[in-house]
């Protein structure tokens, strides 16, 4: 049987209720975080995002969503600790959406981008990018265009190197256009990676470490028996 | 008289502390003002795809080539973290 990750794309803007009900199963250290956020909007993201991603890996792993702990990895990436060490997760957000992923057994990396009007997309490209990369960022159709190509490709990266647990920064040169197999320089190894459907306006990759193939089935809701 | 062996200037950290905080002001806009101590992500919600692009800015303002190789996530913790990492691993262009 073939692997499988499953990702939920979600609204970070969500009624006062299900924010309280997202909030109750934060812990200290996350609530913590929440409140240090500099405005209202991305205090309630936050708290959206980490109360998704506890739900749905309680209910992956029959665990309350509360009681489960993630431990960081060298460069910061969070692993569920303990009887749960068999689900990987991975959290994302960006703009008004947040992204989760689930996978068991394989190490999942998830990563979702707003494509923001602003910023030069060909100057980033061409400065931090691979330039077969930079070119084709720089051929996309019109302004829209090329800033859509840019936030496909760092998706991409992004994706990759967080399943791998490794650093962006030395990884931007990575190769993610031609091919869903790519290799990190930075923990270095092969990673799968695939494009989500996504609202208009947004990037989404997904990368499982290792070659094979897998299945994805993405969500836009909890499911919900919450 | 300078020879040819002579260092090259970089920019003074005050420089590239006073860049950065006008650059994360522009393109945030955040409530409270930002000085040396701000947490760009914990507390400004700074994106790694911001971050290329407040480098990107950092370098044409300044005229210099930040190396990333040795960026992470703990050397950009604040404002005053990333503006060490830049002046210790940046050269003029």
């Amino acid at each position: 049987m073939r692997d499988a990750v499953r990702v939920w794309i979600l609204a970070a803007a969500v009624p006062a209720d299900a924010l309280a009900r997202y909030r109750a199963v934060l812990d200290a250290d996350e609530r913590d975080r929440a409140a240090r956020l500099g405005t209202g909007a991305l205090r309630d993201r936050f708290t959206v995002a980490h109360g998704a991603l506890r739900v749905l890996a309680g209910r992956a792993t029959g665990a309350p969503p509360a009681a489960l702990t993630w431990c960081r990895g060298r460069y910061g990436k969070p692993a569920l600790t303990g009887p749960w060490s068999g689900l990987h997760t991975s959290l994302s957000y960006s703009g008004d959406l947040v992204a989760v992923a689930l996978s068991e057994g394989r190490p999942v990396g998830v990563d979702i981008q707003h494509v923001a009007p602003g910023g030069d997309p060909v100057s980033a490209s061409a400065r931090f990018f691979h330039p077969r990369e930079a070119r084709h960022v720089a051929a996309g159709p019109g302004r829209a265009g090329r800033a859509l190509r840019f936030a496909r490709l760092w998706a991409r990266k992004e994706a990759a190197v967080k399943a791998a647990g490794g650093r962006l920064w030395p990884n931007l040169g990575m190769p993610v256009h031609r091919g869903d197999v790519v290799e990190c320089v930075d923990s270095a190894g092969p990673y799968r990676l695939t494009d989500l459907r996504t609202p208009a306006g947004y990037a989404v990759a997904v990368a499982l470490t290792g070659d094979r193939q897998y299945a994805v089935e993405c969500r836009t809701d909890l499911g919900d028996d919450r | 008289m300078l020879g040819h062996d002579a260092p090259v200037d970089t920019p003074p950290r005050d420089q590239v502390v006073d860049r950065l905080t006008v650059l994360l002001t522009r393109m945030l806009r955040p409530d409270a003002p930002i000085t040396e101590r701000t947490q760009l992500m914990d507390e400004l919600g700074l994106s790694s795809s911001l971050g290329l692009e407040l480098l990107l800015a950092l370098e044409d303002e300044l005229e210099i080539q930040i190396d990333v190789e040795e960026l992470d996530e703990d050397r950009m913790a604040t404002l005053g973290d990333l503006a060490d990492y830049i002046t210790a691993n940046s050269t003029p262009r």
